[in-house]
């Protein structure tokens, strides 16, 4: 017997007792009225009253006329008379999965049987899971943000951790680079000649290298920790050390000092030392004390005596050779003008002998005879006139200067018109402006300058068809510069050094007579004027020669 | 002591000058009888013994005195001054004849009553034609 079978056999009692213990919500209503016909202990329960005979909007949704979702009409027009469907009771706060459907009634009407499912919780654990599952979806669009994040820091980090690694290396290396260097510096610091030194602010040693025992005897650990007042004794330098101790640890004086000084050694004995200071701050800028180095200068300051002795000495024998010098140059004076001077007479004597021979005895010898008494005579002239510019060029050394305004323009004047004179079967082209400034010089000696300038220039010209001499001037460093200008047979540059030399001639006697004194003489003088001259030439092509005497207000 | 006449004296220490000045002066006949004194000492002895302490008339005076300036013992200043402040011999001419060509000593010659001073010429040419040219002047009958 199949299940249709036997319900069929129950009869309708039986049925609504099955169905009032059974464990879901079982309820039946009247379509048309609303009426409810009956519910079973689960939703009687659940409602908290028997509400059979009530409508059912009011008695389960508290609503005055049937509810806007009411499902009857959906049940009546589904083919086989069921209708499933979601519903959230309002007052109860709870869903159902609810089944209508229509079957008849024992009476025969057509009701409506509706079995409702809580199902609250699962509605519950469905939403959380709807939330939990927009909650992993949100989370999930961050991760996979925070992931493209991660990625690129990654691709950063990457690339940092590849520079890191270069910088590590390079760090490695410097870390090798200062030991190496610090070591070095230690074997430096350990076998340099001078001492560095650290002393804290009591002027203790903390530092003191190992070169200290060749300056002072002590070994480094006999020093360490000890004042410095232990090896440095006597009261002028510890004054002394004092002093610059000040001067270093004054932050507004100099930041190093530099000072000689002396150290006492262990056995005793006085060491002059040179001493570079320099002050320590910490971070903070506290002075911590004070470090620097000591250099041993014995061997120094006995140099030094000596060198003081020896250039005491030398000074003494410069004083002295000065004097002689200076004695000899009178005597070489006196001696030239005495010479000079005392030359003349015997020289007169020779020459009017010789000359009253070729007088009187001039027969009395044959022609050899004659030729060497001439030759006396010619030299005899020669030496007169050697002794004569030596006397001017001495009587220079003694003459005093007496300046005054000097115009060159009438001196150049009254000289050119003496020149024409004497030169008068030769013609000279004279180019003369007369525009020459004013100088301050001894007008007797300036005479001679341009006596000796237009002689020279006359001189070495006459073998031109029309000697040609130029006299002019011009500014340099707001001093005028005067040259006499010729186009005579000018000279070799290389030789310009020997032209104001004493008796020195750029040509043969033979050729321009003349001492080759003239020049010494003029530069004497200009020389005396604290001037200068110089000239310039070229062989065949005349000479310029340029003096220059400082100016007018400069006295 | 019979005073012989002189128409020159000559005071020179150099005897070559001398010698060279005397024979330039003979040769052109301006002198005949000419004394030559080798330096002040001598002169002034001279002129003191001849002249200053014997009465003698003055035309047994020089014609002139050619005298030197510089000269060992008395120097030809000195002898000037003597000359020229004796009242028997301050009439004789006197020509200084010196190589100094400082102006002090033309100065001081002449400040002395030397009549006239002249620069012995260093070139022997010259020397000669001022010497010839003293005799012309000084020594020159008419």
């Amino acid at each position: 017997m199949n299940m249709s079978n036997y319900i069929l056999n129950l009869n309708f009692e039986q049925i609504k007792a099955i169905l009032y213990n059974f464990p879901e919500i079982v309820y039946i209503t009247d379509p048309d009225t609303y009426e409810i016909i009956f519910m079973n202990k689960n939703f009687v329960d659940l409602v908290g009253e028997d509400a059979t005979g009530k409508k059912c909007y009011k008695a389960f949704q508290a609503l005055e006329e049937p509810c806007s979702f009411c499902t009857n009409e959906a049940l009546f027009k589904s083919s086989d008379n069921i209708y499933k469907w979601e519903h959230h009771n309002k007052l109860l706060d709870k869903h159902f999965f609810i089944t209508d459907q229509l079957i008849k009634w024992p009476d025969g009407r057509k009701v409506r049987f509706e079995i409702a499912t809580d199902i609250t919780e699962k509605k519950k654990q469905e939403l959380d899971l709807l939330n939990k599952n927009n909650e992993y979806y949100a989370l999930n669009e961050e991760y996979l943000a925070l992931n493209e994040e991660l990625k690129s820091n990654n691709e950063e980090l990457f690339k940092i951790n590849r520079q890191l690694e270069f910088k590590n290396k390079e760090l490695d290396e410097t870390f090798a680079l200062i030991k190496l260097t610090k070591e070095k510096f230690q074997e430096i610091l350990d076998n340099s000649i001078d001492c560095l030194w650290q002393l804290d602010r009591r002027l203790h040693f903390i530092y003191i290298s190992p070169s200290i025992q060749n300056i002072l005897g002590y070994h480094v650990d006999e020093m360490l920790s000890k004042p410095l007042w232990k090896f440095v004794i006597r009261a002028e330098f510890i004054k002394m050390a004092r002093q610059a101790l000040r001067t270093i640890m004054n932050p507004k004086q100099y930041p190093k000092t530099i000072f000689e000084s002396s150290m006492t050694h262990k056995d005793g004995h006085e060491v002059p030392v040179e001493i570079v200071g320099k002050a320590m701050y910490s971070k903070t800028g506290k002075l911590v004390g004070v470090q620097g180095s000591t250099r041993d200068i014995t061997e120094r300051k006995i140099i030094e005596e000596k060198l003081k002795a020896h250039n005491e000495e030398l000074e003494r024998i410069v004083k002295e050779r000065t004097i002689e010098l200076q004695n000899k140059n009178e005597e070489l004076k006196d001696f030239t003008y005495t010479v000079s001077h005392d030359l003349k007479a015997p020289l007169r004597a020779i020459s009017g002998y010789a000359a009253a021979l070729q007088e009187d005895y001039s027969e009395t010898f044959d022609e050899t005879g004659n030729v060497y008494l001439k030759a006396i005579l010619q030299n005899t002239n020669k030496t007169q006139d050697l002794v004569n510019e030596l006397l001017k060029l001495s009587r220079l050394n003694t003459k005093e200067i007496k300046k005054q305004e000097v115009d060159l323009n009438t001196i150049f004047e009254e000289q050119i018109a003496n020149y024409s004179k004497i030169y008068k079967d030769k013609k000279v082209q004279w180019n003369f402006n007369k525009n020459l400034p004013p100088i301050y010089a001894d007008r007797t000696l300036i005479e001679q300058v341009t006596g000796n300038l237009l002689d020279n220039a006359l001189k070495y010209s006459s073998k031109q068809m029309v000697p040609e001499i130029t006299i002019g001037w011009y500014e340099k460093n707001k001093d005028p510069v005067f040259f006499v200008k010729d186009n005579g047979v000018g000279f070799n540059m290389k030789y310009k050094d020997k032209l104001f030399a004493l008796f020195e001639r750029l040509h043969q006697q033979s050729e321009f007579p003349g001492m080759g004194a003239g020049l010494s003489i003029v530069k004497k003088i200009i020389d005396k004027h604290l001037g200068n001259i110089w000239a310039e030439s070229k062989e065949g092509e005349g000479a310029v020669f340029y003096f220059m005497i400082p100016n007018l207000n400069s006295n | 002591m019979n005073l012989i006449f002189y128409d020159l004296i000559l005071i020179e220490d150099n005897p070559d000058d001398a010698k060279l000045a005397v024979r330039e002066l003979q040769k052109n006949n301006l002198v005949s009888n000419c004394l030559h004194l080798k330096d002040g000492e001598e002169a002034i002895r001279f002129f003191k013994t001849n002249i200053m302490d014997v009465s003698e008339s003055e035309k047994q005076l020089p014609k002139l005195i050619l005298l030197d300036l510089k000269m060992p013992k008395i120097d030809g200043l000195e002898v000037l001054k003597e000359l020229k402040t004796h009242e028997k011999t301050r009439k004789i001419p006197i020509v200084i004849f010196s190589s100094s060509n400082e102006a002090k000593d033309i100065k001081n010659a002449y400040e002395n009553g030397a009549d006239s001073y002249i620069m012995k010429p260093v070139e022997f040419n010259e020397f000669k034609n001022v010497i010839k040219e003293i005799g012309l002047k000084w020594l020159h009958n008419g």
